[in-house]
């Protein structure tokens, strides 16, 4: 392995030091999140000043704002990508990367999400996927699992939830991956080639939520959280070569395009 | 016995004469009359387009609403009357382009309606823009350099959000749509049909020709297995020179969204008299404030 | 001392802050007291300040103040700003581990810092439990009976004991309680003791609507969150499936009022929930239902905009928003409860008015009304006085009796037409958000469009009959006049109530019922006013200027607010010119 490894220290350039106490809660997989995405910045000497971070309303669009030393535009609830459509057709040359939760980017969202990814469009999108709203008190979102407690199905889940990676795969994206903040050096490797990519790349990255998704589904542990996904999390080359059977209720994750 | 002319509407069409139109008409009503259903148990749900007008010319329950939204407008009919069959009309622009980001969520719901979308690649009504199915390159008054973004793939779409029925048609081949129709009406949850239509006026490129020389069944295709979901991603690719019509994918596994509903199990609860509360559940819920 | 104090709980969000805060509340209103309680809370999930208040006493008083009389600071950024709050004599109880700056306290304050962490650790207790300390010490030092913060301690951890959680809890709130009554208690000036009085319930705007809604016998819901409008949706989906009600929670604003609509198209009495910018995204629906002519309500629980604004704060300033939303003109009812009492009966009202009246009708409701939590006699929530009307709608008999094909639209001299559910062989129809004929078939022909519209519009003529005029509180002539509406109620009434203490004569002109607007009776009441003070929560004095555009009564002078907290009567008194 060549890649430098990057220290905290080299990205807190990076980071605005008067955003601390951070607002996310303890457990919150956004923070691992934040650093990896800084990581794979750092790690490619991208220019932040080359680069615009668009988020929406949530707590995944806090991510970059406050807390990047950085361009960053701080939207409306599920537009986040019409904002940077408008932002990457004016600008070629900006690197324009979405962050955004699945309630604000698969939900609400969810046209937008489409439309960018067929027209291939020159951004990256990063859903931090944590399958609750955190912010407005833990309502269920499109990706919430069927049975899944939240406050507005307090009977579980009724709904399958999407694969966000097959959907935006199906609407035409030229580069689809997934991981969890547990598999952090997958996971900075590919949000790397995806903010290096030409055209649309959407990066679907699990995230736990200790406070509004685990307190209510017997998961109130950040620790235990975080290492579920390393049972339920699959790699897309051993899940290729396992039954269907085997594979029901897990998470396949990888480089899908 | 229910027949044809049971959906005979006074109002007469006013889609120009040629209008792929006319033959998806045809099979709607003909697929109703044929599973013997009557105008009052059906609800036509549309949107806004030179489809969505397909309600006011039939005789049923009709509720035309606004451009991109007659899927959660549907949505809503469903959840309090599950005994209704609701069937959405939408056109490419209005189901693809603005309501596209209800289609994905119905699919996944697999709530119980069929959808069928007239896709002409092109906005009729207001005069000829490109649409999301246009091909690449399509030159129209919004796109007069020709169009850049790459069309959407509905089928596609529909399969990789979770729909649980995704079929294509010909307008032309009314016998076959019906027969589609029927099966979308019967099926237990979200149906989509994409239904290529013709369009006389705006569309020179996509005509009964372009498609009559490419339409084939799908159920030719080697290895044909509707239930296989793989597959039906891999035919769903299909398009150019020949292009695949038919049944592409359907699975009766999947319970419809509707059939979970807690408030449903006792029935359509918009059935359900209104009454005031009895004063011991008026109670209950007091005391949990005190 | 009499019965009369405020407390205020303040710490991080995550501390509790808001849910013991609101167990203590019950505990007083449990204790005979009456409650006036308000949260304040920033939009994040972490960190910030947030606070809670709570004002009790054994009499009648309309709002909180901002008397504060013991602050309870779970951070040093929680006793800085509390410490300013407090009146002579008044305490800050705060952990003596907090390093804290006092050059800067006013006079006349109380130092309580305690070894608050060392009794919760003693007594078993984990960091978390802080915030039950801080209420057992409330209870030692104003001499409330513990066991009201027991019950509820044994109410929210499970009742049984030897539960370990509500255990500890308890073993915590008792040890602080002693160690405060034993070490501060007689320094401590303002008391509080139980009082001999009927139960009331301790509730809030949002929850007594959603009872309203449940009254009135709502069959569907959608929505999409957003604060402070979701706990509605929450509250009818916690009892959906034992009141048969189907809730859905949508992919965004869009779709949850055009399910409702197409609910109430199929016969439902259906609603939406939301705030401001949820409600943006739906006017486009609002004009579908008002064209055709389908029955919704809608719960728009206002907080300050423009756009994202603050989002867990207050404002009145969507007024004209909703009297104005979607292109083209249509018949819509507008209520506006100010008080427990009205938010539940608009509530179920809202149903009926919208069935009637075959139009969408907007319940609008504020964070303050929404969120603040107050005492009630029980009959407020007046379920026995319920009444269900579904309008001109057809009953099975009467479709079967009909002859000739079935005119939805039909020109009637009230504008209403009879409308018929889905399912019935002779209600067949198809209804346009195009213009349409009487059958419902699209149509543009002139003479038409003229009668459609008027008849549409004639139906808001015909709903003034069930329009509530305004209220008038106090006597029929007084110095000064008030005018307000929703949540202005609780301040207006307070202000009222300290003006007469000092000799001030005043009455209060409350408008509830907004659109079709009650314009003869508010004119009528304003008639011969010495001096008329309009109060509300916007920038631009939105219910003055609908005043003025409705009667020609131009208010000059008007007490504002818009930085996002409630009106308070001192907010009130300070802005009274002269008095």
């Amino acid at each position: 392995m060549t890649a430098k490894t990057a220290t905290t220290a080299s990205i807190q350039k990076f980071i605005r030091p008067e955003v601390f106490p951070s607002t996310m809660c303890p457990g919150c997989g956004h923070g691992i999140l934040m650093g990896a995405i800084l990581r794979a910045v750092d790690e490619l000497g991208l220019d932040v000043r080359r680069m615009l971070f668009v988020s929406g309303i949530g707590c995944a669009g806090w991510i970059p704002s406050p807390h990047f030393a950085a361009d960053t535009l701080h939207t409306t609830h599920g537009r986040p990508v019409a904002f940077a459509t408008g932002a990457a057709l004016f600008n070629p040359d900006l690197n324009v990367v979405v962050i955004g939760g699945d309630g604000d980017i698969a939900a609400i969202g969810g046209n937008h999400l489409i439309h960018a990814a067929r027209r291939n469009l020159d951004m990256t999108v990063i859903c931090a996927n944590n399958q609750i709203y955190g912010m407005t008190g833990g309502q269920v979102t499109p990706t919430t699992d069927i049975g899944t407690i939240t406050a507005t199905t307090p009977q579980g889940n009724e709904e399958p939830p999407f694969d966000l990676c097959k959907l935006v795969e199906g609407a035409g994206a030229s580069f689809v991956a997934r991981y969890s903040v547990y598999h952090i050096r997958p996971l900075i490797r590919t949000l790397k080639e995806a903010l290096q990519h030409k055209g649309f790349a959407f990066v679907e990255v699990l995230s736990p939520c200790p406070t509004q998704w685990g307190r209510r589904n017997q998961f109130a542990d950040p620790v235990a959280l975080l290492e579920r996904y390393k049972t339920l999390c699959v790699p897309k080359d051993r899940a290729e070569k396992m039954s269907p059977e085997e594979l029901a209720g897990k998470v396949v994750v990888g480089r899908f395009r | 016995m229910v027949t044809v002319k049971d959906y005979q509407s006074p109002v007469t069409p006013t889609w120009c004469p040629g209008c792929g139109n006319f033959g998806i008409h045809q099979a709607v009503k003909t697929a109703l009359a044929e599973l013997g259903l009557e105008p009052h148990q059906v609800m036509l749900v549309s949107g806004i387009g030179q489809s969505s007008k397909l309600p006011d010319y039939t005789h049923a329950n009709g509720f035309m609403t606004l451009h991109g939204r007659a899927i959660p407008c549907a949505t809503g009919v469903k959840l309090v009357r599950p005994d209704l069959k609701v069937i959405v009309h939408s056109g490419d622009g209005d189901g693809y382009a603005e309501g596209m980001g209800h289609m994905v969520h119905a699919a996944r719901r697999n709530i119980g309606i069929v959808h069928i979308a007239h896709n002409n690649q092109i906005y009729g009504l207001t005069k000829g823009q490109y649409s999301p199915t246009s091909a690449q390159g399509t030159r129209s008054s919004t796109s007069p350099e020709g169009s850049i973004d790459r069309p959407v793939n509905p089928l596609l779409i529909a399969l990789a959000a979770g729909a649980t029925f995704v079929a294509r048609a010909f307008s032309k081949n009314s016998r076959e749509l019906a027969d589609i129709i029927k099966a979308a009406v019967q099926h237990r949850g979200y149906a989509l049909i994409d239904v290529l239509q013709p369009c006389v006026t705006f569309n020179r490129v996509n005509t009964y020709e372009w498609y009559g020389e490419r339409v084939y069944p799908v159920s030719q295709e080697p290895g044909y297995d509707p239930s296989d979901l793989n597959w039906a991603m891999r035919a769903a690719q299909i398009w150019g020179d020949r292009i695949p019509v038919g049944i592409f994918y359907q699975t009766e596994d999947v319970p419809a969204y509707e059939e979970q509903v807690p408030a449903l199990k006792a029935g359509p609860v918009g059935l359900r008299p209104i009454r005031p509360l009895p004063a011991d559940k008026a109670q209950a819920l007091k005391a949990a404030y005190m | 001392m009499k019965n009369d104090m405020t407390f205020v709980l303040g710490g991080e969000a995550g501390q509790g802050v808001e849910s013991t805060g609101a167990g203590f509340a019950l505990a007083l209103a449990r204790a005979g007291l009456r409650v006036f309680a308000v949260p304040d809370y920033r939009s994040r999930i972490r960190g910030g300040h947030n606070f809670f208040q709570i004002r009790a006493g054994d009499y009648e008083f309309f709002s909180h103040n901002e008397q504060v009389h013991l602050a309870m600071a779970l951070t040093r950024e929680a006793v800085d700003f509390h410490v300013r709050q407090l009146v002579p004599g008044g305490a800050i109880v705060y952990d003596t581990g907090l390093k804290v700056d006092k050059s800067a306290w006013p006079d006349g304050v109380q130092d309580f810092a305690m070894p608050v962490a060392d009794l919760v650790q003693g007594a078993g207790g984990s960091k978390l439990m802080m915030n039950t300390a801080m209420v057992g010490i409330a209870a030692g030092l104003t001499g409330l009976d513990l066991r009201f913060v027991e019950g509820v301690i044994e109410d929210n951890f499970g009742r049984k004991r030897g539960d370990s959680v509500a255990e500890t809890n308890l073993k915590v709130a008792r040890a602080a309680h002693d160690y405060a009554r034993a070490h501060f208690a007689e320094r401590f000036p303002f008391k509080l003791e139980a009082v001999d009085a009927p139960k009331r319930l301790l509730i809030g705007g949002n929850p007594a609507m959603s009872l309203g809604a449940l009254a009135g016998g709502i069959q569907f819901m959608a929505g999409y969150p957003m604060t402070p409008g979701s706990p509605i949706l929450e509250m009818i989906s916690a009892k959906a499936a034992e009141f048969g009600v189907v809730t859905k929670h949508a992919e965004d604003e869009i779709a949850a009022i055009c399910m409702a609509i197409g609910a109430g198209r199929a016969g439902a009495r259906a609603a939406t929930a939301t705030s401001g910018g949820g409600f943006s995204l739906m006017v486009e629906a609002l004009g579908l239902a008002g064209m055709t002519e389908v029955p919704v309500v809608i719960f728009e629980v206002q907080r300050p905009g423009p756009s994202t604004g603050l989002p867990t704060r207050t404002e009145q300033s969507d007024l004209m928003f909703v009297l104005h939303a979607s292109q083209g003109e249509f018949p819509r009812i507008v209520l506006a409860p100010g008080t427990i009492e009205e938010a539940f009966r608009d509530g179920w009202r809202a149903f009926n008015l919208a069935e009637k009246y075959q139009c969408p009708v907007i319940v609008l409701s504020d964070h303050f009304l929404a969120t603040s939590l107050q005492t009630v006699p029980p009959e407020t929530l007046d379920f026995d006085g319920v009444v269900i009307d579904r309008g001109a709608m057809l009953t099975p008999e009467q479709l079967d009796a009909m002859e000739g094909e079935y005119k939805r639209f039909a020109f009637t001299d009230s504008g209403i037409s009879p409308w018929a559910p889905p399912g019935h062989p002779k209600g067949v129809y198809r209804s346009a958000s195009d213009e349409h004929d009487e059958y419902g078939s699209i149509e543009e022909d002139a003479t038409n469009r003229r009668r459609m519209m008027e008849k549409r519009m004639r139906k808001l003529e015909t709903a003034r009959a069930d329009i509530l005029p305004p209220k008038l509180y106090g006597p029929e002539r007084a110095a000064i006049t008030f005018v307000s509406w929703g949540s202005g109620y609780y301040p207006v009434r307070e202000a009222m109530r300290v003006l007469a203490q000092q000799g001030v004569s005043s009455n209060f002109l409350h408008i509830t019922d907004i659109w079709p607007f009650p314009a003869q009776a508010v004119a009528e009441a304003l008639r011969g006013a010495k001096r008329i003070v309009s109060v509300e929560s916007n920038y631009t004095g939105q219910m003055a200027g609908l005043i003025r555009r409705e009667t020609g009564i131009h208010i000059e002078e008007q007490i504002l607010r818009y930085d996002g907290r409630p009106i308070s009567p001192e907010h009130i008194l300070r802005g009274l010119e002269g008095v």
